[in-house]
């Protein structure tokens, strides 16, 4: 039995659906358990607030590309607009747009979780079957160092050079053309996003797809969701047709990722302990660009597959860090600088010989240490606070450094900051100037494209909004399997932990049914 | 609850405020004049287009070998807007106002005049005033007008000639099969 994708255009009526589990959210979460549970015969209905667009739809443009494929059209932001949101909005969710780097959760974050979240049954060990079921279905393998593009050798060569830890990435890949283009959708399906993978595998299994539908709210009674009541949307925007999706599903996956699920929840009122929104992680991201005599061409090859933990635990009382890299195209360029008029035309013509390093802080692990937040406005538009906290100036003053440091030694006439005023440092005895400058928010070009939590997962229905089964602590058919159940930010890049996450939820979904 | 930063874009501060009910109506009855005139996109007026392109003005390169993309920019910026939830739209052109505005630029550097009347220079260095105000909202309004402009603009595969950027290889791509739905196999075939 075939199942179907139904974009929103194609939506003139209103629809009402009857399932086993109504998934709302097709990326990393959403499309796993899709597959595990159609694997088991289970009806499934899918809806994603996002377009379905395959690999005919990526003109590799950014200016296509990022109003089709992420959210708000590419300008998502924090509240006060210091962090930019860089998050998933199609069939794949972020899956679709990221740049395939790909970890097992590490020991000492699985740690953390049990001392201080109660979090029991969720250690290397139990999760090892799930990792080593996602890798296989996802060709997640080590990218070989000697491909690595310009912009990665050189992290590799200058963390090396300076007696830093340095290594290949794993990438979800096969076939890869290395064309660089990853954050635009991959022209040739050799990134193993879940709209290539897991969806196909659960359509095929009869699952029904509807795209361009955004879930405006659970409906409970009796402390179970009686239905989802969602909005077809007009085609890569905020606005809607006015047509209705009404699912009844005798068990409910929310699987919007951090920021839309916990918004979700707010806009259906299911918050009975206050905790939904609540430790919402960012892994922010700070830039520091080189300029190097020879060619880069940072928008060529893969774009992240050389990364750095030296700098991850820096101490009990401070933030940790991780160095990677980004691609370098020309809009993201024109965004990671503060400048305007001629001076960002003199410094776009050098792209081709600019590279990008990037330090991801690590935070939700220091005591105290609360990150974000996610709310409505009175209007019903999700809002997202988050606040920089002194503990994370200080880890941003130390990674604007270390960033510099690795950009110098990998032989770069100059490293450049996203400062107001950037700092442009030659060699290290210009390392004293970043000293004297200010860092947090309004300071500097700031990013995330890892967002988690806000639905926490927890043994403590008073501190948390699912337990360790993904099961909301109070609606009992309804489940949270995407990165918005994180407890805290992970130290790596996210995708593979909420693929094991869903995969090993798939049992305790299906139980429910 | 504490207001947000981007709440007070909109609403204003009470200085603000009153400068907004005197000032919009008072010195933004017209938009600034553009060679050639300038139509009204799908979400901003034509005054309102022709801000925006006084904001290109100063915010895009002017020096030799950049093309001059202003009109493609603002059209791409209004383009991507026209997307946006209404209160997003609302906020952006509060935003706007805020830069046009002879009153609140009176107020927040002692300069009488707007924004599109001010020589390059000047102009230039207003725009380094907004992005460096002691007030968050108008750092928050200059942050959001320069990414949506200076994105648009980096964007822009005019541009290519310039950076030297390659642009995207074709790897046939827009023929491929979709097995899922119902859509042609290759658009660019059957589209005019």
């Amino acid at each position: 039995m075939s199942g179907f994708v139904r974009r929103g255009e194609q939506l003139r009526e209103d629809v009402v659906e009857r399932c086993d589990v109504c998934i709302i959210g097709s990326g990393a979460g959403g499309a796993m358990l899709a597959a595990g549970l159609t694997e088991k015969g289970l009806d499934v209905v899918m809806i994603e607030e996002g377009g379905w667009h395959t690999r005919r739809d990526f003109t590799l443009r950014e200016g296509d590309a990022y109003p089709m494929l992420y959210q708000d059209g590419g300008a998502r932001a924090s509240a006060d607009l210091a962090i930019t949101v860089l998050q998933g909005r199609s069939v794949g969710g972020s899956t679709t747009v990221n740049w395939t780097t790909c970890f097992r959760t590490p020991d000492r974050i699985l740690a953390a979780w049990q001392r201080d979240h109660g979090i029991e049954g969720l250690d290397a060990q139990t999760l090892a079957p799930h990792f080593d079921a996602v890798e296989a279905r996802l060709n997640i393998a080590p990218w070989p160092e000697e491909q690595a593009n310009a912009n990665n050798r050189a992290l590799l060569e200058g963390a090396r050079a300076l007696g830093w830890e340095a290594s290949a990435l794993r990438r979800n890949v096969k076939g890869c053309a290395n064309s660089g283009y990853c954050s635009m959708g991959c022209p040739v399906d050799g990134k193993q996003g879940m709209a290539v993978t897991t969806i196909p595998d659960a359509l095929s299994r009869g699952m029904r797809l509807y795209s361009d539908v955004r879930a405006e709210r659970l409906v409970t009674e009796g402390g179970r969701v009686q239905r989802v009541e969602a909005s077809v949307m007009v085609p890569r925007s905020a606005h809607t047709t006015g047509v209705r999706v009404t699912i009844e599903a005798r068990t409910v996956a929310l699987c919007g990722g951090a920021i839309n699920s916990p918004a979700l929840l707010l806009r259906s009122g299911i918050n009975p302990n206050g905790r939904v929104g609540k430790r919402t992680f960012l892994h922010p991201v700070i830039a520091v660009v080189g300029r190097y005599p020879g060619l880069i061409e940072g928008y060529r090859g893969a774009p992240q597959s050389v990364g750095s933990h030296q700098f991850i635990d820096r101490g009990a009382d401070k933030i940790g860090f991780f160095v990677e890299t980004g691609p370098v195209h020309p809009m993201l360029a024109t965004l990671a600088t503060s400048d305007f008029g001629d001076p960002l035309g003199a410094f776009m013509p050098q792209l081709p010989h600019v590279g990008a390093l990037l330090a991801l802080h690590v935070d939700g692990l220091l005591p105290g240490d609360e990150g974000g937040e996610v709310s409505l406005r009175p209007d019903g538009r999700i809002r997202l606070d988050y606040p920089v906290q002194p503990a994370l100036v200080e880890a941003m003053q130390a990674s604007h450094k270390v960033l510099a440091q690795i950009t110098l030694k990998a032989g770069a006439e100059f490293a450049r900051t996203g400062h107001l005023d950037p700092v442009v440092l030659r060699s290290e005895a210009d390392l004293p100037l970043l000293d004297a400058v200010p860092y947090g928010a309004h300071k500097h070009g700031i990013f995330t494209a890892h967002q988690m939590g806000g639905c926490a997962m927890g043994s403590d229905p008073a501190r948390s909004v699912v337990g360790v089964d993904h099961r909301h602590h109070t609606v009992g058919n309804l489940f949270v399997v995407d990165g918005s159940v994180l407890p805290t930010a992970l130290g790596v890049n996210p995708s593979e932990t909420v693929y094991a996450l869903a995969h090993r939820a798939v049992e305790s979904v299906a139980a429910s049914v | 609850m504490k207001p947000s930063r981007r709440a007070l874009l909109v609403s204003g501060s009470a200085v603000a405020v009153g400068l907004f009910s005197g000032g919009a109506a008072l010195f933004f009855r017209r938009g600034p004049a553009v060679d050639g005139g300038i139509a009204a996109g799908r979400v901003f007026t034509a005054d309102e287009m022709a801000v925006l392109y006084a904001l290109a003005s100063v915010l895009l390169p002017q020096g030799a070998g950049a093309p001059d993309l202003r009109r493609e920019v603002i059209a791409a910026v209004d383009g991507l807007v026209s997307t946006f939830h209404p209160a997003d739209q609302a906020e952006l052109k509060t935003a706007m106002l805020l830069f046009e505005n002879a009153l609140i630029a009176f107020v927040l550097d002692g300069r009488a005049q707007p924004l599109s009347a001010l020589d390059p220079v000047a102009a230039r260095r207003a725009l380094l005033g907004f992005q460096r105000s002691r007030l968050a909202e108008v750092r928050t309004a200059f942050r959001a007008i320069r990414g949506l402009i200076c994105g648009a603009w980096g964007a822009m595969p005019a541009l290519d000639a310039v950076t030297g950027y390659p642009g995207p290889p074709d790897f046939g791509q827009a023929c491929a099969a979709d097995p899922w739905t119902d859509q042609p196999a290759c658009p660019a075939e059957v589209s005019p």
